[in-house]
């Protein structure tokens, strides 16, 4: 019994590891999303404040929140995208993005 | 099963993303570069009216043709960059839409709907219950109206005594006279007014 308690809870290591290691990556994928947001200082504004929350993120081994930080990932390359292009719609797709992200971010947090 | 993945089994999210961010800088720079090409060639348009030597209208017009060219060349890669996005984001959507399939059908919902001999099993006692509590209701629905048939409205305390039937005799004549009294006013005011007109 022993045996398979040790082996669930390295298991349970091993996710807690791993999303660590995806917060992590979340947190600093926003640089790129800083440097192509310069010139827009609301905007830039908006994405300190953002890798601010997601730094301190708890990382976790519950797969529900797991999701969300795929979600967020997700959600940061999307914004990746949209922030490359630099036409009239993209403003409010940029917009939208954010708001999502931190709609994901707020309901990843009421999770734990 | 096949035990090798496909390269596109081994595709992440993230490749897509940078490969679709890198062709949109591309693109972005051939836009650019398009803007200042037709500077360019309408300096150059204006340099060669103005320009009297032959010569070198000649070679205005020369650098002028190479310029179109250029841009057209640039238009044609610009085209094929948008296309290529085009496909990724398509790409990208497909990455998506197999996680979301394949995370709907890990929870455990999608397990149990699997289960197709348990789900009709359950399904059919989930009918035998809504029969058996709808029988229940048109029972009770029954036995309500059975028993209000039944009932005789009990006339000592519904029905008109002699008393009440004096009481209404009264009210109707009260009523009666007072109709006829309203009549009365409206002939009295009209005479009086058709009076005073004469």
């Amino acid at each position: 019994m022993a045996f398979f308690g040790l082996f669930g809870k390295k298991k349970g290591a091993a996710k807690t590891s791993e999303d660590r290691e995806l917060v992590s990556e979340n947190e600093r994928s926003v640089n790129a999303l800083i440097v192509l947001a310069d010139g827009d200082d609301v905007l830039v504004e908006k994405l300190k404040n953002l890798q601010e929350k997601l730094k301190y993120l708890i990382a976790t081994d519950d797969g529900k929140v797991i999701d969300f930080d795929k979600k967020i990932r997700n959600l940061i390359g999307d914004l990746r995208i949209a922030l490359t292009k630099a036409d009239g719609e993209t403003n409010k797709k940029v917009q939208n993005l954010l708001r999502d992200l931190e709609l994901t971010l707020a309901d990843r947090n009421a999770k734990l | 099963m096949w035990p090798f993945k496909s390269k596109y089994d081994k595709l992440t999210r993230e490749e897509v993303v940078s490969a679709i961010c890198k062709l949109e800088q591309e693109a972005q720079e051939i836009e650019d570069g398009l803007a200042t090409k037709q500077k360019q060639i309408d300096e150059l348009m204006a340099k060669g009216k103005a320009e009297k030597s032959k010569d070198v209208k000649l070679f205005y017009a020369k650098k002028i043709n190479a310029l179109k060219t250029e841009r057209e060349n640039s238009v044609q890669r610009a085209m094929y960059l948008m296309y290529n996005v085009q496909l990724l984001q398509k790409l990208k959507t497909a990455i998506d839409d197999n996680q979301f399939f394949k995370n709907t059908s890990n929870v455990s919902l999608g397990n149990l709907l699997a289960d197709q001999k348990g789900l009709a099993k359950f399904l059919n006692k989930t009918l035998g219950t809504r029969v058996a509590a709808e029988d229940v209701l048109t029972t009770a629905d029954e036995t309500f109206r059975a028993v209000e048939e039944a009932y005789e409205k009990n006339d000592t305390i519904y029905g008109m005594s002699s008393q009440d039937d004096a009481l209404l005799a009264m009210f109707e004549t009260e009523e009666q006279v007072e109709d006829e009294q309203a009549m009365f006013s409206e002939h009295a005011d009209k005479a009086h007014g058709s009076g005073e007109e004469e």
